[in-house]
C-alpha cells in the first residue's frame, strides 16, 4: 500500500500523474487542491495492489469527463439561463459511483482509476477516500490519459461499459444503460457533460474483482508517484529534473525548443489543437509539432511523422521539468517532449486500432517508439 | 361520452389531419402519425381513447413521446452513424421501450397514456404505444390542445412538476435514464442533446403521475376535439362545402390570411426548426403580406409588417384549395395557403403560461395581445 501523508507527497504524486497524462488528464491544480482538502479531513489517501482485492468484490471507475477548456462568456450566459449557478455536489465521481451502484444494485468495494492524469487519477484517489473504499494500483488505459474512454483495457478484453453513470456538480444526474457501441456510448456521456458545460462525474465498468484484476495495468499509481518524487528530487539537488523524470519513466527526449504556435479549438467536448516548437540547442534549425485530442498522439520532427499513440508524447517545462497538460502550454514557453514506450497491451494491432494515428483519421501507421529512434 | 374508437383508415387520417392543424405547424410528420396507428390497426388492436373520468385516481399515468428533430441525413451522417454502430435498427416501437424502462426503473405499472401535446405525430406516437402496450390512452393532453416547442410549455410544469424521472430510448438501443434534473430547462436539454447525438428521434417518457394528480394537470377532449376537426374537414370537402368554414365552426377561430407563399427562410438548428414564412395576399387578403416566424411551431405573425397574432394563440397554416393542414418543413414557395387563428386554451393565458410561449419568451419586443382583441372587433 502507498500512502500520501504530506502535501508535498501529494504534490509529487500529482505531478507525476500530470507527467503520464501526455498533455491530458485534467489539470494538477485541482488535483492537489482536492486531495490536499481531503488530508486536512483526516482522510486516508492511498493505493493497493490489485492483487489484494477479492475476487468477489464489485469495482467500478470513477472519473470525471467532458471539456477543461476554459469558460467564454457565452458559455457563462448559457449556464445561467440553465440554472447552472450552485455548484452543490463536490465529488462528483464518487457521487457518480454511488448513483452506479444504487442503479444496478450493488455494492461497490474497490475502486479503479480509469487513467493517470493530474486531475483524472487524483480524483480517482479522493473518490476512494470519500467512499471508503480502497483504491487500485493500477489503471485501464495503460498508465497514461486517453480522449476518448472506449479506448482502455475494459474494451480490448471485451468487458461491457454501461451501466454507466453521470452526476454533475449541480445535482443532475443520468444513467446511460445501453448504447449501439461503446463510442456510442462515450458519445452520450459526452453529451450530458457538454449540457452543464463542465466537467461531471462518470462511473462505469461495474466488474468483479476477478475481472478487474485481468484487465487491470498495475503499478501506474506509484510509477507516477515515483516520476513526480524524482523529478522534485533532482530539482532540489541541482541535477537535470527532465533527465531525472525521463529516467525513472523509462522514457526518451525526443526534442527540446521554444514553442512558437500553439492552435486550439474546444469542440464536442474535447480540446483539440497543435503545437509548434522550434528547436534549440542540440535540436537548434529543427521543428516539432505536435497534434492532440485532449492528449498528444501524433508527432512530426520536420515534417515527417515521428512518434504517435499508443506510445507516450509528453511536455515538460525545459528547466523545471515540470509536466504540462495541453490548456497551459504557451507561445514562447522553453519545453523538452519526452516519449516513452505504450504498456503491453496497446502495442497489439487491437490496441493501435484503438489508439493509433488511424483512429484519430491520420493516414499514418503507427510505429514504435524504439522503431522510430533507431 | 366515455370514449372513442378509431376503427378504419378513414378514422385514422381525420385523427392525423385534425392532430397536424392543432399542431400548429409542429408536431412531427403526418406520414409517421399514420404510420404509428396503420400498424396498430394492421395488427388487429383496438385504438381507443377515454375520458379523463375513467381513469382511477391511484392508476399510475405517464407521457411518452419523440423528442428531437430528425435532420436530413447528409453521406458524412450516415458514414458517422456506421461507424459509431447505428445501422440496423433495434426498436421498432421505440416510445413503448422507453415506457417499459421507466416502468422496470421506477418499479410501477403504467396503466394510461397521456399524450404531451398534440401534433401530426406526436399524439399518434403515445396513442400507437399504449395501444401497443394495452393500456389506457386519455383522451386530452399536457399542452392545451397544440403542439409546443419545448417540454417547458405543458401544465406539468406550470404546477412544478419536475420531468425526472426521463427514460430515453432511441432505435438503435441507445438508453439513458434522468434520474435527476435541476430542473425542467436543463432536464430537456440532456434529453434534447441525447437524441441529437443520435441522429434520431428518441422515443421518451416522462411525468409518471398517480391518476389523481394527472386529472388536475390534463386539458381534457383534445383527442376528441382533434378527431372532429379532421373529420369536419373530410366532410366538408365530400359535400362541396368550405372546408375552412367547417373547421372554424368546430373550433372556433378566425382566417387570418390568404395568400401566396412567397419566401421560406429556414434553419435546423440546435434540435429545432427555426425560420420565417413570408405570403403575399389574394383574394380579400389582396394588397397585402403576412409573416409568420417559426420555432418548430408558428409563433409570431405580422399583418403588413405590423405584429398580429401570436403564440399562445393558435396559428396554422393549410392549403388554400383543400384545407389539408400543412406542417412547417412541407410549407413551399408559390404555393397557395391559408392562416387560420384561434384561441389559446386558458392554460397558456395565465402569467405562468405566457411566462413561457408568448412573443417576449422567444425574444421578440412585443407584447402578447389576445386574437380576440386583434381580429375579434
Amino acid at each position: 500500500m502507498t500512502t500520501l501523508n504530506t502535501k508535498q507527497e501529494i504534490v509529487d504524486f500529482v505531478r507525476g500523474c500530470t507527467f503520464l497524462g501526455t498533455g491530458g488528464g485534467g489539470s494538477p491544480e485541482p488535483g492537489i487542491e482536492g486531495l490536499t482538502a481531503l488530508l486536512e479531513k483526516g482522510k486516508t489517501l492511498s493505493f493497493i495492489p490489485a492483487s489484494e482485492i477479492s475476487d468477489d468484490v464489485w469495482t467500478t471507475c470513477c472519473y470525471l469527463m467532458g471539456t477543461i477548456a476554459p469558460k467564454s462568456d457565452e458559455v457563462m450566459r448559457g449556464m445561467k439561463k440553465f440554472g447552472l449557478t450552485n455548484r452543490t455536489i463536490e465529488y462528483m465521481p464518487a457521487e457518480a459511483g454511488k448513483e452506479l451502484a444504487k442503479y444496478a444494485g450493488v455494492e461497490v468495494g474497490a475502486l479503479v482509476p480509469l487513467e493517470i492524469g493530474g486531475g483524472a487519477t487524483s480524483s480517482a484517489v479522493a473518490a476512494g477516500a470519500i467512499f471508503g473504499v480502497p483504491v487500485v494500483d493500477g489503471d485501464y488505459s495503460g498508465g497514461r490519459a486517453i480522449p476518448e474512454v472506449p479506448q482502455t483495457t475494459p474494451i480490448l478484453f471485451d468487458r461491457g461499459m454501461w451501466p454507466m453513470a453521470s452526476v454533475d456538480a449541480y445535482g443532475n444526474r443520468a444513467v446511460i444503460t445501453g448504447a449501439s457501441s461503446f463510442e456510442m456510448a462515450e458519445r452520450i456521456g459526452k453529451m450530458l457533460s457538454a449540457a452543464s458545460f463542465e466537467l461531471v462525474g462518470n462511473a462505469a465498468f461495474l466488474m468483479n474483482g476477478k475481472a478487474m484484476k485481468e484487465t487491470v495495468v498495475q503499478g501506474t499509481l506509484s510509477k507516477s508517484y515515483a516520476i513526480g518524487k524524482a523529478i522534485r528530487e533532482a530539482r532540489e539537488q541541482g541535477k537535470d529534473p527532465v533527465a531525472a523524470g525521463c529516467e525513472t519513466a523509462g522514457g526518451v527526449v525526443l526534442f527540446k525548443g521554444k514553442v512558437s504556435l500553439k492552435k486550439w479549438e474546444d469542440r464536442d467536448a474535447y480540446l483539440w489543437g497543435e503545437h509548434t516548437i522550434a528547436g534549440s540547442g542540440d535540436f537548434a534549425g529543427h521543428t516539432y509539432k505536435i497534434w492532440y485530442k485532449n492528449e498528444n498522439h501524433v508527432t512530426w520532427l520536420d515534417g515527417t511523422p515521428h512518434v504517435t499513440s499508443p506510445d507516450l508524447v509528453i511536455v515538460v517545462e525545459a528547466e523545471t521539468g515540470e509536466p504540462l497538460t495541453n490548456t497551459v502550454i504557451a507561445e514562447g514557453q522553453d519545453v523538452a517532449v519526452i516519449g516513452i514506450a505504450a504498456t503491453e497491451v496497446f502495442t497489439t494491432p487491437k490496441g493501435i486500432d484503438l489508439l493509433g494515428p488511424r483512429h484519430f483519421d491520420f493516414d499514418i501507421d503507427h510505429k514504435p517508439i524504439a522503431d522510430v529512434l533507431k | 361520452m366515455p370514449s372513442r374508437k378509431l376503427t378504419t383508415k378513414q378514422d385514422i387520417e381525420d385523427f392525423v389531419r385534425g392532430c397536424t392543424l392543432l399542431g400548429v405547424g409542429g408536431g412531427g410528420f403526418p406520414q409517421d402519425g399514420l404510420h404509428y396507428l396503420e400498424r396498430e390497426l394492421d395488427a388487429g388492436n383496438v385504438i381507443e381513447w377515454v375520458d379523463v373520468s375513467e381513469i382511477g385516481d391511484d392508476e399510475w399515468t405517464a407521457t411518452a413521446y419523440g423528442m428531437g428533430s430528425t435532420a436530413y441525413r447528409t453521406p458524412e451522417i450516415l458514414a458517422e452513424m456506421q461507424r459509431l454502430g447505428m445501422v440496423t435498427p433495434k426498436y421498432e416501437r421505440k416510445t413503448a421501450e422507453a415506457l417499459k424502462f421507466l416502468e422496470n426503473y421506477t418499479g410501477k405499472t403504467v396503466s394510461v397514456v397521456v399524450p404531451l401535446e398534440i401534433g401530426a405525430a406526436n399524439t399518434p406516437d403515445p396513442v400507437g404505444t399504449g395501444t401497443h402496450l394495452r393500456k389506457k390512452i386519455v383522451d386530452g393532453d399536457y399542452a392545451g390542445g397544440r403542439a409546443i416547442p419545448e417540454v417547458l410549455q405543458v401544465s406539468p410544469a406550470f404546477a412544478d412538476v419536475p420531468m425526472h424521472p426521463l427514460a430515453s430510448v432511441d432505435e438503435w438501443g441507445n438508453r439513458v435514464l434522468i434520474e435527476q434534473a435541476l430542473n425542467d430547462t436543463i432536464c430537456e436539454r440532456l434529453g434534447k442533446l441525447v437524441s441529437t447525438v443520435a441522429f434520431a428521434l428518441a422515443g421518451n417518457a416522462t411525468y409518471l403521475l398517480p391518476g389523481s394528480r394527472m386529472k388536475e394537470l390534463i386539458v381534457p377532449g383534445t383527442l376528441t376535439r382533434s378527431y372532429e376537426v379532421g373529420k369536419a374537414i373530410r366532410e366538408a370537402r365530400e359535400a362541396n362545402r368550405d372546408p375552412v368554414a367547417a373547421v372554424l365552426a368546430v373550433t372556433g377561430g378566425w382566417k387570418l390570411f390568404e395568400g401566396r407563399c412567397t419566401k421560406k427562410d429556414t434553419e435546423s438548428r440546435e434540435g429545432y426548426f427555426w425560420g420565417t414564412h413570408s405570403f403575399e395576399g389574394s383574394g380579400d387578403f389582396a394588397g397585402h403580406a403576412f409573416k409568420i416566424w417559426l420555432k418548430n411551431e408558428n409563433h409570431i405573425t405580422w399583418l403588413d409588417d405590423r405584429p398580429y397574432v401570436t403564440s399562445p394563440d393558435i396559428i396554422t397554416v393549410v392549403d388554400a384549395g383543400t384545407c389539408e393542414p400543412t406542417i412547417n418543413p412541407d410549407v413551399a414557395e408559390g404555393k397557395d395557403y391559408v392562416v387560420l387563428g384561434m384561441k389559446a386554451h386558458e392554460l397558456f393565458r395565465s402569467e405562468r403560461g405566457l411566462a413561457v410561449l408568448s412573443p417576449k419568451y422567444f425574444g421578440f419586443d412585443m407584447e402578447y395581445r389576445p386574437i380576440e382583441r386583434i381580429v375579434g372587433g
